[in-house]
């Protein structure tokens, strides 16, 4: 089978896992299961008629599944994720995972660029290929990253950061297996990015991989991202997370994109 | 003979470097907030109190500390019987921090204030400080922070000085017992907490005097609040005036649009490739006026109540009190809870303790008067102790935003030489400040 061939059905089967949550965790929200004793204090009594309800204003027709993926998400987390994380800080030394964190990211470049100069940037698509080239030569194939002392700084872009900036709205909010907060322009655009990643396509120096390295790669890629994410899930200390995590994951997406 | 040489140079440039710097630093100093300098030789920058309680220390005036590495973390679980609610399955331990020191040291308990977490920003610059002065240092959430409230306190119901305090003291037993006392080898122990951490600071001192458990060889407080009702108060004041009741989503919704708006205009004119609220991000936005007194009251008055709001809504829950959530109510994970989000955030506190704290606690002492509850949540019913004990330091800041008229001035009276109040740095603005930090290390050393 081919890389490529490998990972459609990679992509297919995480596919498949998205629909069959989707529809076996419950669209439809549903509501606390109330005691029969009214509450001292009820909604009525604290909304004025005409006034707005703060933060819980956003798009998000599938709360109901939402909810319970974002608590998924969490458990995975708990006990799968951060365990790996911590296993993976235990044995390599740090200088070991910045490289690995600059080669990813090395990669990321083609996405930024490719992004970049779809949305017409000029200097940023030129300081982005220029990036790519002084970490690929003298950063060593992406393992240093010389070119952030040089002024060229890292500057993300994906597909769902184009598909904005021509004005697509975000679409329904949508919480991803493991991958967690996304929306519905931006997860299908994560995988046309993910499809033309330079590590799945068979460039001449990676022509040869095989589908368990490309795996054991890819399983690396996602340890490295999680490795250096500060988030950890349950830690806002409020019982309202799922709605905070919601209200600044989107402010931060509309942030990204209209930079 | 050439190595003295070497060392001598490298010494001499050192000090040309630092007096270079210092030389600099004066004349910003000087030339941007000079007034603050001639006025009383305390010169930390930022003289509105509001603004430095959002702001906190810019980068060049902050003590130099070392790099911080990450906290250690550890779990407790505090009681073994009590049953963790399934829609909070992931609060049935509280997690603590460590900062562990190679070889026998003196080892400091910290106290995170009002809502907050063992690992906050102002623990960090706390731990920073004292592990750099070679403590262990062990950092545990506030009793109002919601894991603390499920898996620490003892009554689930947050408020109460002396009590919240001895679940603390509880913890830090049992943390020493089960964790500390294998991994860690200490000579003595000191106790020190911010903000409502002080005032628990203070009855942690008071318990340990009688249980005589670590034996406190000091206990420092840093920007506490005499009264909790009236700190507390005072907040929810600056909520009303900020989000006035009968408008206060459309307000909030209004301030949340313009802030991120302010955000996305300085996030595409920035370099970085991630928005760090850092001090001196803000106080950039200050210094250009974006950031005013307004802005930051709402950012105050927004950062309270959902402290507030999270306190209230798990200690309603844990003792089935019918407060916001009616009694015996069942949510599964995919619930939508908005509706106990809205309530929450609009009720002060004031209503929680006339409507949850007090009845709570008089079902357990039916003489209870809310009188007394008040009393009991605050610093007076420690006032003898606290003038006499040459253990315990203040550290305060004479325009502290959560402080009621006359209450600067009865700290003042009964901690006397061992008070420092400073002349501004609103509500712990100016913790990292290169002078608080030295101040607090040699009360804390001496």
């Amino acid at each position: 089978m081919s890389l490529k061939k490998e990972i459609h059905m990679r992509l297919f089967a995480y596919l498949n896992v998205v629909f069959i949550s989707l529809s076996l965790g419950a669209c439809a929200t549903t509501q606390p299961n109330v005691g029969d004793e009214p509450a001292q204090i009820e909604i009525s009594d604290v909304l004025p008629s005409g006034d707005e309800i703060a933060v819980a204003a956003f798009y998000d027709p599938w709360e109901g599944y939402n909810r319970w993926m974002y608590d998924f998400n969490a458990k995975f987390d708990r006990y799968i994720f951060l365990p790996a994380v911590n296993v993976y800080r235990a044995i390599l030394p740090e200088f070991a995972r910045t490289g690995i964190h600059n080669f990813f990211g090395n990669l990321g470049e083609f996405r930024n660029l490719a992004n970049s100069v779809l949305q017409g940037k000029v200097n940023q698509s030129g300081r982005t290929l220029g990036r790519l080239l002084v970490n690929s030569t003298l950063g060593i194939g992406g393992l240093m990253d010389p070119a952030t002392g040089l002024g060229l700084y890292n500057q993300r872009e994906d597909l769902g950061q184009t598909l904005g900036y021509w004005g697509m709205g975000p679409g329904p909010y949508f919480v991803l297996p493991i991958l967690g907060p996304s929306t519905l322009r931006d997860f299908p655009s994560s995988i046309v990015d993910r499809i033309y990643h330079p590590l799945y396509e068979p460039y001449p120096w990676l022509v040869d991989i095989k589908s368990s390295e490309a795996l054991a790669i890819g399983v690396l890629n996602g340890i490295d991202t999680r490795a250096n994410i500060g988030f950890q899930y349950y830690e806002m200390g409020t019982p309202f997370e799922y709605l905070w995590v919601r209200n600044l994951w989107l402010e931060y997406r509309n942030l990204e994109v209209s930079k | 003979m050439n190595k003295s040489i070497q060392m001598y140079g490298a010494i001499v440039s050192r000090r040309i470097t630092s007096i270079r710097c210092s030389v600099f630093v004066m004349l910003c100093t000087i030339t941007c907030f000079g007034q603050s300098v001639l006025a009383d030789g305390y010169a930390y920058p930022i003289e509105n109190p509001y603004a430095a309680t959002v702001i906190g220390t810019p980068a060049e005036y902050q003590a130099e500390l070392g790099k911080f590495r990450g906290f250690r973390v550890l779990k407790l679980k505090v009681f073994q019987d009590r049953i963790t609610p399934k829609y909070f399955w992931y609060n049935d331990k509280i997690s603590f921090g460590l900062l562990e020191q190679k070889q026998k040291a003196p080892l400091i308990f910290l106290i995170a204030g009002t809502g907050g977490n063992y690992k906050g920003p102002k623990m960090i610059t706390l731990s920073r400080a004292f592990y750099d002065e070679g403590f262990h240092v062990v950092t545990l959430p506030s009793p109002t922070y919601m894991s603390f409230i499920i898996a620490a306190s003892n009554s689930s119901v947050p408020g109460l000085l002396d009590d919240d305090s001895h679940d603390l003291y509880n913890v830090m037993k049992l943390a020493w017992e089960t964790q500390l006392k294998r991994r860690i080898q200490v000579s003595e122990f000191y106790v020190a907490g911010y903000s409502l951490g002080g005032a628990q600071t203070a009855y942690l001192a008071y318990i340990d005097e009688h249980q005589k458990f670590f034996n406190f060889k000091k206990a420092l407080i840093v920007n506490t609040p005499v009264s909790l009702f009236n700190s507390v108060g005072k907040l929810d004041e600056l909520v009303n005036q900020n989000f006035p009741p009968d408008q206060a989503g459309k307000k909030f919704n209004q301030f949340w649009r313009e802030t991120w708006s302010l955000l996305a205009e300085r996030y595409s004119e920035s370099r970085a490739s991630e928005l760090q609220l850092s001090p001196d991000f803000l106080f950039d936005l200050y210094k250009d006026q974006d950031l005013d007194e307004a802005n930051s009251q709402a950012l105050i008055a927004t950062a309270f109540r959902i402290s507030a709001a999270s306190m209230m809504l798990t200690a309603d829950v844990m003792s089935q009190s019918g407060f916001i959530v009616p009694k015996g109510t069942t949510a599964k994970i995919s619930a939508d809870v908005t509706d106990y989000f809205v309530v929450s955030h609009r009720t002060g506190f004031n209503e929680y303790a006339r409507g949850l704290m007090f009845p709570f606690y008089q079902r357990r002492d039916a003489s209870l008067t809310f009188e007394q509850l008040v009393e009991r949540s605050s610093l007076y019913p420690l006032e003898d102790y606290l003038r006499s004990s040459d253990k315990i330091g203040l550290m305060h800041n004479a325009d502290d935003i959560i402080m009621a008229p006359g209450e600067i001035e009865w700290l003042k009276d009964v901690f006397g030489v061992r008070g420092k109040v400073y002349p501004h740095g609103g509500h712990l603005g100016n913790l990292a400040y290169k002078d608080n930090v030295r101040d607090m290390l040699e009360f804390i050393k001496n």
